[in-house]
């Protein structure tokens, strides 16, 4: 969490500091944090700019490098715990991979179907996991749980509160009263019905199903103290059916004739990924395209909302029945409590006040998410996954498929999502502010 | 130790990928249908890939037409 916060901090005073200095509210600290960029043809086309080399992504990669692996190296107490030695090789081919696994989410093709970045930066380490192994010497930097929660902080700074109305009632509705519905309904089912073994990945893919895709699902695994294979599994699964619905539900939609703004509604609340529901939300049109991503929105800020339950739910119910159920004091929950997500909150509601109460706020807290944080979570997030593919074995992910009980719960929960959400979108869309969401 | 049967699964994987990566996808990207998608998404701000509101290029113009801060 110190790494996160000492991020916020300094992209904050960045952006401050040079609106003092200039007038202008960017972030200084842009050009030295990128990641590659989209490429066609060939994989230098994302690195290499055809302006200026200050503005090639090339520099900020190295930036970034920089950036994640002094911080990294301070919060691992390399000199102290681990030898610089053995921590630099090790750091420098786990960034290697994380921004290969950038590269290749990043050819124009594969990106516009959804196969985001930890797709294969955890391809990329099971690849190396379970043909070669996964090299000793790459160890001290193989940090997964370090990874995630920096991430997490630094997306709780994203989290703007104030964006919550931005469809009024009607979007409050679809994304906040049926998520949580959809989100706890699945989880009994998997816990009563189905009776999946493992609470954590039944949570973990109830998440992800339905608030918004990955991002909810590193939450909710960190939240819940998920297995990185149950986080790979439930990613894995979301990814896939993330693709078939994009292209899928836009079709059902023209060929039934459905409103397309009760449409674009139901997909903005159904469809896992934040980028997915912008492509099939273009095909309704530019209405469509608003509505969707909109609804999105507000649903990828229910995230803190959802991690904080989960955690509640986990520490006071979930390892107590663990603890012979004992009654678990005040001071044991706060122990047990995931820290992670105090810093996710706290980050969420310091960016919110500063979004809502500054003159220019709009414009300073998107010149910082803009100008590093968001690039930098990304990052810890890719580095991350790329971890968890090096320590996981494929013999490990098997058992979690045993009975086929993930994909049955992820299909039944869906389903629940689809007919609740478009309920939910009639109602709000169609009848009670029918004239209401013109922008 | 590492055996000669899974040094040569991770070589064939890597050059699958680098195969797949370098020549096949460029070649269907290059494709007249798949280009005009690809520039219809790009003309949009769309950005297919993005996890969460804020990779979305559009997703500023969008918020500014709703009146939203």
């Amino acid at each position: 969490m110190a790494m996160a916060a000492i991020i916020l901090v300094v992209s904050t005073l960045a952006v401050f500091i040079a609106a003092d200095q200039s007038g202008d509210i960017v972030s200084p600290l842009k050009i030295f944090v990128s990641k590659p960029g989209s490429w066609t043809s060939s994989p230098f086309e994302g690195f290499i700019s055809k302006g200026s080399w200050m503005d090639s992504p090339i520099v900020g990669v190295i930036g970034s490098f920089l950036i994640i692996g002094a911080l990294s190296a301070v919060a691992l107490g390399v000199g102290k715990k681990i030898s610089l030695r053995s921590y630099v090789p090790a750091f420098t081919l786990v960034f290697a991979l994380a921004t290969l696994a950038y590269v290749m989410a990043g050819q124009s093709l594969v990106k516009s179907y959804n196969l985001e970045y930890a797709l294969w930066a955890l391809g990329l380490g099971l690849i190396i996991s379970n043909t070669i192994g996964t090299p000793t010497w790459l160890r001290p930097s193989v940090h997964t749980e370090l990874f995630i929660k920096t991430g997490l902080v630094l997306l709780g700074a994203e989290v703007l509160m104030s964006r919550l109305l931005a469809l009024g009632l009607p979007g409050v509705f679809v994304a906040w009263v049926v998520t949580p519905i959809v989100l706890i309904s699945t989880y009994v089912f998997g816990q009563r019905v189905l009776k999946l073994p493992s609470r954590s990945l039944n949570m973990v893919i109830s998440a992800d199903m339905s608030v918004c895709g990955v991002s909810a699902a590193i939450a909710a695994a960190a939240a819940c103290k998920a297995k990185k294979e149950e986080l790979s599994l439930a990613i894995g699964m979301s990814l896939s059916f993330t693709v078939l619905m994009m292209i899928v539900l836009p079709a059902v939609i023209v060929a039934t004739g459905l409103n397309p703004t009760i449409g674009a509604a139901w997909m903005g609340g159904t469809i896992d990924s934040t980028g997915a529901v912008a492509v099939a939300g273009a095909t309704l049109g530019d209405d469509g395209l608003e509505i969707a991503a909109t609804v999105k929105m507000i649903q990828n800020i229910l995230i803190g909302v959802s991690a904080f339950g989960i955690a509640v739910y986990w520490v006071t119910s979930v390892e107590r029945d663990g603890d012979n159920q004992n009654r678990v004091g005040v001071f044991e929950i706060w122990r047990r409590f995931p820290k992670f997500v105090i810093g996710f909150v706290m980050a969420s509601i310091t960016f919110s006040i500063l979004h809502a109460v500054l003159a220019n706020g709009p414009e300073v807290t998107s010149a910082i998410i803009k100008g590093s944080t968001k690039t930098l979570r990304g990052y810890f997030f890719c580095l991350a996954f790329v971890c968890i593919g090096l320590e996981t074995n494929f013999r490990d992910l098997l058992p979690q498929l045993r009975g086929g009980k993930p994909l049955i719960l992820y299909l039944c929960g869906q389903s629940l999502n689809l007919i609740l959400t478009l309920l939910m979108a009639y109602l709000m869309f169609g009848v009670v502010f029918k004239d209401w969401i013109a922008p | 130790m590492r055996t000669n049967r899974q040094v040569a699964a991770f070589m064939i994987i890597g050059f699958a990928m680098i195969f797949i990566w370098l020549r096949v996808l460029p070649r269907i990207s290059h494709q007249p249908r798949v280009m005009e998608r690809l520039q219809r998404l790009d003309a949009k701000g769309i950005d297919a890939s993005a996890m969460f509101y804020t990779e979305l290029p559009c997703m500023d113009e969008i918020l500014e037409r709703r009146g939203v801060r």
